[in-house]
């Protein structure tokens, strides 16, 4: 025994088992959820149900009382499946979301942005902009190759995006609207027409619905290209994906184990040198990594698209967009902060005078800093080139090999060594005080001056192009001998015959009203003896800072900070 | 790819214009074009048919009138309208050319 219910059918009642009216409930759902959001849906229902009544008039045939599963089976094989409704062609969405005709029909519908693929030679960007601006694709095309060539990636990276997130006129109604013709029957009537004018046009047509699948799945030669060229976009943002992380993980490794007044030092520690705060670190990190995988994942979806053919869900790509906006944030923020403690530039001066030298003439010679394994000072081009590979850190100070030398002439008939450190800071008065906290390093032994091109500050200072200015004070008529090793420190000494710095090393410079001269002092002039007085002065500039053990620890520093020191 | 997606889509090309054309030869309730688009294999399940119907009617390509029927609901009996009837005229046209044009490119391709 069965439960039956009764059912009215397009008017018609009907005694009908329960399982079976389940299904055919569930089958006319089926139905209605391919017609949905459609004008005409209630009537093809009603059509749709009057047939359904029909065939089980039909089947039951008088002798029957009972609509059974078997009968309500044998309908939906007749009728067909949900989805088959559906198939019937695109102009059925067409149709379906036309806006009902009203009288005034020859309004001008909203245009909508959609990718045309009728007018593409990529992805349709250009033509379904073309038609949405009212301007010639092809002037687009000209204008994305040249902007592309020019060497600006703008263009490139929002054609991509662009490419993502703008849908493909599927339709005959996205076409329409795409124009900005409005959607109505009349309007896709005469496309229809339009089209069955042309042979060509028509056959065309006809030829891109049943090419359709065949052109993305076989290899026409343009077929073969986009795959090839979306398998190399998928390469190049997948290595530039790998990069990226191997960046982060170094960079959070870096960071987050940046203990650095312990001897627990890496590689990577040099972003403890230069941001505030971890906190700092962390933003700014997050809000660079967001900003830059972004784009990477665009630029790979887009090579999917191309290789596969796989469409990205315009909510993905808003999300995408979403996130890339909101990781300017912190890394505005945090850029912000960075820069503030950049913000102002100030040094401080002082001046020593040395004692003058027998026969008048100075010895100049660099001060090795101790251990100098792994520091690493070139000589280039006659210029003094200690990079940033000669940066150390040391017990929790800074040191690195920068301080320079320069000879001027001195304002009276005494040497004198000047010093100018300076540093930047949030405010001229940080500045003042990082300036203060470097500390550089030179020593007189009798004849001789000793300048360290080394200076240091503590690691709480953070990298803030401290930099430290040596000026030698020669007093007309006296002279400074350049020994080998000098080279390390003098850079850029004027002299009246240009010589460079590297060809004044082991000479002897006189001073002269204008400028430095080779040649000894006076005529008599002879060289002092090679081991000179034993008497000397010791000078440091330092800060009160702690003594200062040998070195326990070095980092090479990427050149990166120097490019960030010349920047500035 | 599947021969029988390609199939399917040529039928579908062809089907509006069928059902004018068995429409032109008078009026005719929906299983009786059914029953013919059947015979001629245009279509396999008669649920395709309804939505097509109800596109062309909308298109102001057809009309149709209620009848009432012995063994159930009222039937719509559908038949051109004029400017269905001109629609017609010119998918015939186009039809003749496309055939044309079919032979002749397969012809010429064998």
């Amino acid at each position: 025994m069965k439960k039956t219910l009764t059912a009215n059918v397009s008017g018609t009642v009907f005694h009908i088992e329960e399982d079976a009216y389940d299904r055919l409930q569930q089958y006319l759902n089926g139905i209605r959820a391919q017609f949905d959001g459609a004008d005409g849906r209630e009537e093809i229902m009603a059509d749709i149900e009057a047939r359904i009544a029909e065939l089980f008039n039909e089947r039951l045939d008088g002798r029957r009382q009972v609509v059974a599963m078997a009968d309500v089976d044998h309908v939906i094989g007749v009728m067909g499946q949900p989805e088959d409704y559906a198939d019937g062609d695109e102009r059925a969405e067409a149709s379906a979301s036309a806006p009902p005709p009203t009288g005034k029909s020859n309004d001008k519908g909203y245009k909508r942005l959609f990718r045309d693929p009728d007018d593409k030679w990529v992805g349709g960007v250009c033509g379904g902009l073309g038609a949405y601006i009212g301007m010639d694709p092809l002037w687009l095309r000209i204008i994305l190759i040249v902007l592309f060539f020019l060497g600006t990636g703008v263009p490139f990276l929002l054609y991509l995006i662009l490419w993502i997130l703008v849908p493909k006129a599927e339709s005959a109604a996205d076409r329409l609207r795409m124009e900005g013709e409005p959607v109505t029957v009349d309007n896709l009537k005469r496309a229809f027409e339009e089209g069955g004018k042309r042979v060509a046009g028509e056959a065309k047509d006809l030829g891109r619905n049943w090419g359709r699948e065949a052109r993305s799945r076989s290899g026409s030669a343009a077929g073969i290209i986009g795959k090839l060229l979306g398998a190399g976009i998928i390469l190049i943002a997948f290595s530039l994906l790998l990069s990226l992380i191997t960046a982060a993980v170094g960079g959070a490794f870096g960071l987050w184990h940046a203990t650095w007044s312990t001897d627990d030092l890496g590689m990577l520690d040099i972003g403890a040198l230069i941001f505030e705060t971890r906190e700092q670190a962390l933003w700014l990190g997050i809000g660079a990594l967001v900003l830059c995988l972004v784009p990477i994942v665009a630029i790979m979806l887009a090579g999917f698209r191309l290789l596969l053919d796989t469409r990205t869900p315009s909510w993905f790509g808003w999300t995408l967009a979403l996130l890339w906006l909101a990781a300017l944030v912190p890394t505005i923020w945090g850029g912000l902060q960075l820069g503030r403690d950049f913000h102002r530039r100030n040094s401080t001066r002082t001046e020593v005078t040395l004692a003058t030298p027998s026969a008048d003439v100075l010895y100049l010679d660099a001060l090795t800093p101790g251990d100098t394994t792994g520091w690493s000072m070139c000589f280039d081009d006659g210029e003094i080139d200690f990079d940033l590979e000669g940066l150390h850190i040391e017990n929790g100070q800074i040191a690195g090999g920068w301080a320079r030398l320069d000879v001027e002439q001195s304002p009276d008939s005494l040497y004198h060594l000047v010093t100018i450190r300076s540093a930047q800071g949030r405010s001229t008065k940080n500045a003042l005080a990082r300036a203060n906290n470097i500390s550089t390093e030179f020593r007189q032994e009798g004849d001789v001056l000793y300048v360290s091109p080394v200076l240091r500050f503590s690691a709480d200072d953070k990298i803030r192009i401290q930099d430290a200015r040596f000026t030698l004070l020669v007093p007309v008529g006296k002279a400074v001998f350049f020994r080998a090793g000098s080279e390390d420190v003098i850079h850029d000494v004027d002299n009246v015959t240009n010589t460079y710095d590297h060809k004044m090393i082991g000479k002897t410079w006189r001073m002269t009203e204008r400028g430095l001269e080779e040649g000894r002092p006076g005529a008599e002039g002879s060289e002092p003896t090679e081991q000179p007085r034993k008497d000397s002065i010791v000078r440091r500039e330092r800060p009160r800072s702690a003594p200062r053990p040998p070195s326990v620890e070095e980092v090479r520093l990427p050149s990166v900070l120097s490019l960030l020191r010349l920047a500035i | 790819m599947k021969v029988e997606n390609t199939k399917a889509q040529m039928r579908k090309g062809v089907l509006e214009y069928c059902i004018l054309s068995v429409l032109a030869q008078g009026e005719r309730y929906p299983s009786d074009i059914i029953s013919s688009l059947k015979d001629a294999k245009l279509i396999v399940v008669e649920g395709t048919l309804y939505p097509l119907l109800t596109r062309l009617k909308d298109a102001g390509l057809l009309t149709y009138r209620w009848e009432e029927s012995r063994s159930g609901p009222p039937r719509k009996y559908y038949r051109l309208t004029a400017v269905g009837e001109k629609f017609l005229t010119e998918l015939d046209q186009t039809w003749d050319e496309l055939a044309q044009a079919v032979k002749k490119t397969t012809r010429k391709n064998r």
